[in-house]
């Protein structure tokens, strides 16, 4: 009896197919892609970091993977310098500075080798997002760490985050890489009874799982930034930019700081701006009879609660929450009753952030209009002065914890 | 496939079971990686996020 093919009919031909080596080339092929991605997102591969510039964020279909978050900061701190992630807004991306001249940078420089500063803020984001999420993820690996994000006076710092960011809290909610917080737990299991249908969380969970075990976002984002980038998207829409390894789009952010003062803040937008500025406090705040702004108590109640469960108790006392005021080109033009409220406004969220746990306090009020480039994003020279705070925050706050002295850090 | 025909006919047989268990393997291999990749691409949004200061 002879083995050998002898292939007339279709059915003979199919000797040349042999299922089990099939199974074998596909389950190993999985795995093989599972442990390429884990290896060299472990590794790190951002030679270049800088910060998550437009090129290399979800605007252009790029989804940062926690793995390959947690991978640049590996390279980059050694276990004897105290970790200072980033997060936040475009504000704190440095949206109007170029990377040399990034408020970071500047951060970075003023606090000195003990120090490893990461920007990991995206534009549009909450300071529960990005880089809150690697923060905690790294809890153990970086127990001396400081988190700074910034945000406005009682926007909600929802726990789960929000679109398009999210992705990455719920990867590392469903990967178990979170601390367990029954208070957060509380709010996400009330943001997902309200917001998702039982088949939408079954997506979101199968899809992180399947992720979990075969990691396809982090080996293809791999190729994507190393070789060969195979999203259409609207940054790079054409060829054959569009298909180019992300590692080739520098870091290029327009410099406000070229443009003259008198040319930032466009006359046409006045109006539009200032709806913006004083809708930072108008829906917060009643007048009570003796003249006086007063926080609206269910603003307050509702603020407290989501504070508190932002963050796990344990890491709130090295999270530094910066409010960013606005241009004092538009808040000069607040009347005077407007301006009290503004002010109460940034008094009262600071320590109510302070009330929750947190390290907090604002910036900007004793800036120039030079020292932003819009409303709200800072120039260059705004970046200088809010680094400067920053870093002395940062230093209290690691003096606080023990970071400096040599001895273990307070959990 | 009459090319395939052909060489398999003329493989020794031992060959040619080593080559049809390479070649199911290796199309195995394939289709994983392009598994994979389809995962990722089902698992992108299908419309990009667009940054709006305010």
């Amino acid at each position: 009896m002879s083995e050998h093919p002898q292939p007339s009919t279709g059915l003979e031909r199919s000797q040349y197919f042999r299922p089990r080596a099939f199974l074998a080339g596909l389950v190993g092929g999985l795995i093989l892609c599972s442990a390429l991605a884990r290896f060299v997102s472990h590794r790190g591969y951002h030679d270049d970091f800088t910060r998550f510039h437009q090129s290399l964020s979800p605007e252009a279909q790029y989804y940062p993977t926690l793995d390959e978050m947690c991978g640049i900061v590996r390279p980059r701190c050694r276990p004897d310098q105290v970790l200072v992630i980033v997060g936040g807004n475009s504000v704190f991306n440095g949206v109007g500075q170029p990377a040399e001249k990034m408020w970071t940078v500047e951060l970075q420089r003023r606090l000195g080798d003990g120090f490893v500063v990461l920007n990991f803020a995206f534009r549009g984001a909450l300071p529960t997002d990005g880089g809150a999420v690697v923060a905690e993820v790294l809890r153990k690996e970086y127990p001396r760490q400081v988190y700074v994000a910034n945000t406005v006076p009682f926007s909600l710092p929802v726990p789960y985050g929000q679109e398009p960011y999210n992705y990455l809290f719920w990867e590392a909610s469903h990967w178990g890489r979170l601390e367990g917080f029954p208070p957060r737990d509380e709010l996400v299991a009330e943001y997902l009874d309200r917001e998702f249908t039982w088949g939408q969380r079954f997506d979101v969970w199968s899809r992180d799982w399947l992720d979990g075990a075969l990691r396809f976002r982090d080996l293809w984002n791999w190729v994507g930034y190393e070789y060969l980038f195979t999203i259409q998207n609207p940054i790079s829409p054409n060829l054959p930019q569009a298909v180019w390894a992300r590692r080739r789009f520098a870091d290029i952010e327009p410099d406000f700081e070229s443009i003259p003062v008198g040319e930032r803040f466009r006359p046409e937008y006045r109006a539009a701006e200032m709806k913006i500025v004083r809708g930072f406090s108008d829906s917060y705040y009643f007048r009570e009879r003796s003249g006086q702004w007063h926080l609206k108590p269910a603003i307050r109640s509702g603020f407290e609660r989501v504070a508190k469960a932002a963050f796990p108790d344990d890491l709130k006392g090295r999270t530094l929450i910066m409010l960013s005021r606005n241009n004092p080109y538009y808040v000069r033009l607040l009347p005077a009753d407007d301006l009290m409220r503004e002010n109460a406004a940034y008094r009262d969220a600071a320590q109510a952030w302070r009330n929750a746990g947190y390290e907090s306090t604002d910036y900007g009020s004793d800036y120039e209009a030079s020292d932003y480039g819009d409303r709200t994003h800072l120039s260059a020279s705004g970046g200088r002065r809010l680094a400067n705070k920053v870093a002395d925050k940062v230093l209290e706050i690691s003096r606080k914890r023990g970071y400096l002295q040599g001895e273990p850090p307070r959990p | 496939m009459k090319y395939l025909d052909n060489l398999m006919k003329a493989l020794p047989e031992r060959s040619a079971r080593i080559a049809s268990h390479a070649g199911s393997l290796l199309l195995g291999l394939v289709l994983a990686v392009l598994l994979h990749y389809v995962l990722y691409r089902l698992g992108l949004p299908s419309k990009p996020f667009i940054y709006v200061a305010f």
